[in-house]
């Protein structure tokens, strides 16, 4: 559904990401795992136009080209991205945050049917809907952050770090969270720094570099390399 | 004693006057000539303020009144540099020349062209949201990406241009729409016109109008979404240009809106431009940069700061009425020394957290 290949891109300085290859199928969950500064936010920026992005590189989804569309144009295609920091509208409530992240879309009736979906799936936010995002905690921001990305019931949903800052109880369900929202049929490309976590339930991995592919393979497949166990999982695997 | 003060004033007034030949040509003397200015208006009004009677509660009523009105027009200002700050991250700078065009614009249709109000009204916007346009995609869309100093510093530029296009225009002359001003006797001493109350009125609906846009429709969200946080909001999809666009217009409207109103109760000379952007900052920072309510607030107690500190005698001393810009900025400065984000103003943390 997603196809990234010889993606090479940078924010106008030196070229942060070199000739690297994704693959993210229909109802997927997939992840970038690597080491600070190898790229991988690089790679979900370049997706949605926010970074500069090299010739020779190209971004299909489904059949179309992403690369030089404007950032504000590529939810309309089904895509959604909640960048690192969960970037949620912080004086604007609960229920302000979903409408926007219905922004694009038309439909009264399926937007306020979506908005209960959310809300289901996120009681929690149901009973903060008037509170201003800022005075939640960091684990209902994540909430806020999710359930204004699925406001627009994308086929593919981009997370950048979703776990970052968040106690191991909540890291918990916010991936268990994201189990569901795949069931429902969302596809999900992430970057995390919880490797185990993440590959544990993820389709596919991808480990990356310096800015390059380094390897790739099912999840479950990654979790056993020692390769990977040594770099990023602190050896779990090897107990 | 009267010779002392004409002697003081005069010579005063003589260098000010040298200075502001040259006006033009450098900002420093300029500034010379403003502190002269000052120093000559400083010992004129030492010498012929010191009122030993009582006030009259009725004085003080009247001041009040005019800080009201005065307050009303300053917060409408307020409001849109807050907005488009809110937005855009940078203080516009040519605020008060957006307020002069609004109010030279409707002038020329009104009363040069001498077309009913309505027209009048409806041409003068029109002009001014021509001209926001054309500023808006010749100065800071090509810039929209670079760092808020830069669209800063092309303000100030704007307003210096603008305010030289109005001299050469309409030439350096006060101006003032009397047309069916009435004036309502309140009691023997306080009266108020029909321009006063238009101002208070006209605001005031503005403020609720602006609030309700902001909080209850699906644009003024965006807008509000776009201030929070504009990439989280291109994301979205979001269309950033274009609620930049609205924000432009929005904020020309409302200061366009105020220098018409203002031309119906004070006279208007090219030049004021400066004077309104400046009020208008004070009373944003003053409130908070950023927040709606601040700027309103901030504007009401500039407007009231200004006109009631001169009605209270001070052991039978009045603070001669010339003192009341600087009194503006005494009250800016203290409340910035105890609240250095504004009173509605977000704190250091909140800025971080962004």
């Amino acid at each position: 559904m997603l196809t990234i290949k010889n993606l090479s891109a940078g924010y106008g300085g030196p070229i942060i990401i070199h000739d690297v290859a994704l693959e993210v199928g229909e109802g997927q969950i997939v992840t970038i795992i690597g080491p600070n500064g190898a790229g991988k936010s690089t790679v979900l920026r370049s997706i949605f136009g926010l970074t500069q992005i090299e010739k020779g590189s190209s971004i299909f989804f489904h059949q179309n080209n992403l690369i030089g569309l404007p950032t504000s144009e590529t939810a309309e295609r089904g895509i959604c991205y909640v960048p690192q920091g969960r970037s949620i509208f912080p004086t604007m409530s609960v229920e302000e945050n979903l409408e926007m992240g219905a922004y694009i879309r038309k439909n009264k009736e399926e937007i306020r049917e979506n908005m209960e979906y959310v809300y289901e799936k996120f009681p929690r936010l149901y009973e903060r809907r008037h509170q201003k995002t800022k005075t939640l905690s960091g684990g209902e921001q994540q909430m806020v952050a999710f359930g204004r990305a699925l406001m627009l019931k994308p086929e593919l949903l981009l997370l950048d770090e979703p776990s970052i800052g968040l106690a191991p109880k909540v890291v918990a369900d916010i991936f268990e969270k994201l189990l569901e929202i795949r069931k429902d049929g969302t596809a999900i490309l992430m970057v995390e720094q919880n490797a185990h976590m993440a590959l544990e339930i993820s389709d596919v991995g991808y480990v990356l570099e310096l800015g390059r592919n380094k390897l790739h393979g099912p999840g479950k497949e990654l979790l056993q390399d020692d390769r990977i166990a040594e770099a990023y999982l602190g050896k779990i695997s090897g107990k | 004693m009267a010779t002392a003060k004409a002697g003081a004033g005069g010579a005063f007034y003589l260098l000010y006057k040298l200075a502001s030949a040259q006006n033009q040509q450098s900002r420093i003397l300029s500034l010379a000539a403003r502190s002269a200015r000052g120093l000559a208006e400083f010992t004129t009004s030492i010498l012929i303020c010191y009122n030993p009677q009582e006030m009259q509660l009725e004085l003080f009523l009247k001041f009040v009144l005019n800080g009201f009105i005065q307050g009303s027009l300053y917060a409408l200002l307020a409001l849109g540099l807050s907005l488009l700050y809110g937005v855009l991250r940078f203080a516009n700078l040519a605020h008060g020349e957006y307020a002069l065009m609004g109010s030279f614009a409707f002038y020329t249709f009104y009363v040069l062209l001498g077309w009913p109000l309505l027209p009048s009204l409806a041409a003068g916007f029109g002009i001014l949201f021509i001209v926001t346009l054309l500023i808006e995609r010749l100065t800071f869309t090509p810039v929209r990406d670079a760092p808020p100093l830069i669209p800063l510093v092309i303000s100030i530029a704007l307003g210096i241009f603008l305010k030289n296009l109005l001299l050469l225009i309409f030439e350096p002359r006060s101006r003032l729409i009397t047309a069916n001003s009435s004036i309502l006797q309140i009691t023997d001493f306080i009266s108020i016109t029909s321009a006063q109350i238009n101002i208070a009125v006209v605001a005031i609906l503005l403020m609720i109008a602006l609030t309700l846009f902001l909080k209850r429709t699906k644009l003024g969200k965006a807008i509000r979404a776009v201030a929070d946080d504009r990439e989280a909001a291109a994301i979205l999809g979001i269309p950033i240009k274009r609620i930049v666009t609205i924000t432009f217009l929005i904020s020309a409207f409302l200061a366009g809106t105020a220098g018409i109103l203002a031309a119906f109760d004070q006279n208007l000379h090219p030049n004021a431009g400066t004077a309104f952007t400046v009020k208008a900052f004070a009373a944003v920072i003053l409130g908070g940069i950023g927040s709606i309510p601040g700027a309103v607030a901030g504007g009401y107690i500039l407007g009231f700061a200004e006109n009631i500190l001169i009605s209270i005698p001070f052991w039978g001393w009045y603070i001669p009425s010339n003192y009341k810009d600087a009194l503006a900025y005494i009250i800016l400065i203290l409340v910035l020394y105890i609240r250095p984000n504004g009173i509605f103003g977000k704190s250091a943390e909140e800025i971080a957290r962004k």
